[in-house]
């Protein structure tokens, strides 16, 4: 029997090719979705966690806050005492006390001297005085020496000498801080 | 490309394509705008930390701090620099110290000023020009107590005429006029917001504290004139 050449086309199906290609195709799609599907819900998952832990947040700090309110005298009385005693430093450094500099200054009376003015500024005292003589003069350079060494004025000068016929004699003290 | 071609590729693919499909529609409506929502809260929640650290470290420290020092230091403090001006009591209570103190007034001056609410941050001062004499030692002896006396004063400078020498017996009184300025300040308008730090006291301030807690205030025995309330009400 004669065997005879068929021309219509067989359908032969899907090569072994694309049938790998399909397969791969379905499953690493399937795997991506599979890992989107996880990552979206640990998304969702956070963002609850993030929203409760806002909400959590948020009512201990109203119970904070509340808390404070209750304590809001204090807060003021403190503030308050912060107020002031901010300023009250900020006064002292200004301040003008001439007590110390009126007792450090006398502490440069010696016997025999005797004085008629006593201008005080806050960086300078200025007395007018008179010695009775030579003797209470050199007395007081040597005491005026000691207190400048002690750094209880930083300089002095000791200006307007002049003796008069009694033998005493008129200075002008100024000692400087 | 016919169609009968890409119908073939559909029905071939349906499922990889679909799944894409899937992919693309949970980045876009999930993943994504979750993702910044999530960062964007995050931020929040770590304000949210530190507002809470602030909060539970204030709230410790207001539960700690005594309220019955604190309103002792704050009436001294308001004693010692008043939120107003006053100067009658001023007035009469240098007359107080002067006369405490042995000295004689010769007279004083001094301008009211307005009398009015103010405002501000920086200490204010109500002045009395004073003429007045006494003995060099009493002068020395004013200007000690009334530098440790509340509320607060500060001096001018000022020429003492007199006569002093050591030991003798012709010493003089003194003549001197001097200004004297107490101080004032109005209360702050703003007390401190719930979130707002607490002020705190360094140990050199509570120094000061303690060491105005020494300080002198003149007591009347006679009721003096006290005028009505000035400028600003004290909210205690």
């Amino acid at each position: 029997m004669k065997k005879g050449i068929s021309l219509i086309q067989v359908d032969k199906g899907p090569s072994e090719t694309s049938k790998k290609i399909k397969k791969l195709s379905i499953y690493s799609s399937l795997f991506f979705l599979v890992i989107t599907i996880i990552v979206s819900a640990g998304t969702l998952y956070f963002y609850v966690l993030t929203n409760n832990n806002l909400s959590e947040n948020t009512n201990k700090l109203s119970d904070l806050k509340s808390e404070i309110k209750k304590l809001e005298k204090k807060e003021i009385y403190l503030v308050t005492v912060a107020n002031r005693i901010d300023s009250i430093e900020n006064i002292n450094k200004i301040r003008f006390l001439p007590s110390k500099i009126i007792n450090e200054t006398i502490a440069l009376i010696v016997p025999g001297f005797s004085f008629s003015t006593f201008e005080l500024s806050t960086n300078k005292v200025r007395i007018e005085g008179r010695c009775d003589g030579l003797a209470s003069l050199a007395s007081l350079n040597e005491k005026i020496d000691q207190v400048k060494m002690e750094k209880v004025f930083s300089d002095y000068s000791l200006s307007d000498i002049n003796r008069a016929k009694n033998g005493e004699y008129s200075v002008a003290l100024t000692l400087y801080k | 490309m016919n169609s009968k071609r890409k119908k073939n590729i559909i029905k071939e693919f349906w499922i990889p394509i679909f799944a894409l499909v899937l992919i693309l529609i949970l980045l876009v409506v999930i993943i994504l705008p979750k993702v910044q929502g999530i960062v964007k809260k995050r931020d929040e929640l770590n304000l949210q930390k530190i507002e809470i650290s602030n909060l539970s470290r204030k709230l410790g420290d207001l539960k700690t701090i005594s309220e019955s020092d604190l309103i002792a230091n704050k009436d001294l403090l308001l004693q010692a620099l008043p939120p107003q001006k006053d100067i009658f009591y001023f007035m009469d209570m240098v007359k107080k110290i002067l006369s405490d103190n042995n000295l004689q007034l010769a007279k004083f001056d001094f301008s009211p000023g307005y009398i009015s609410s103010e405002s501000g941050s920086e200490p204010k001062t109500q002045n009395i020009k004073i003429y007045c004499s006494g003995s060099f030692e009493n002068i020395i002896k004013f200007f000690e107590n009334s530098e440790k006396m509340i509320p607060l004063m500060s001096f001018s400078p000022f020429k003492l005429s007199g006569s002093l020498a050591s030991g003798s017996a012709e010493n003089t009184d003194f003549t001197f006029s001097f200004e004297l300025a107490s101080y004032y300040l109005p209360l702050p308008n703003y007390f401190g917001k719930i979130d707002s730090p607490l002020p705190k006291l360094s140990s050199a301030k509570n120094d000061l504290i303690n060491e105005i807690k020494n300080y002198n205030k003149v007591e009347f025995t006679e009721e003096i004139f006290v005028p009505g309330p000035i400028g600003k009400e004290i909210p205690f």
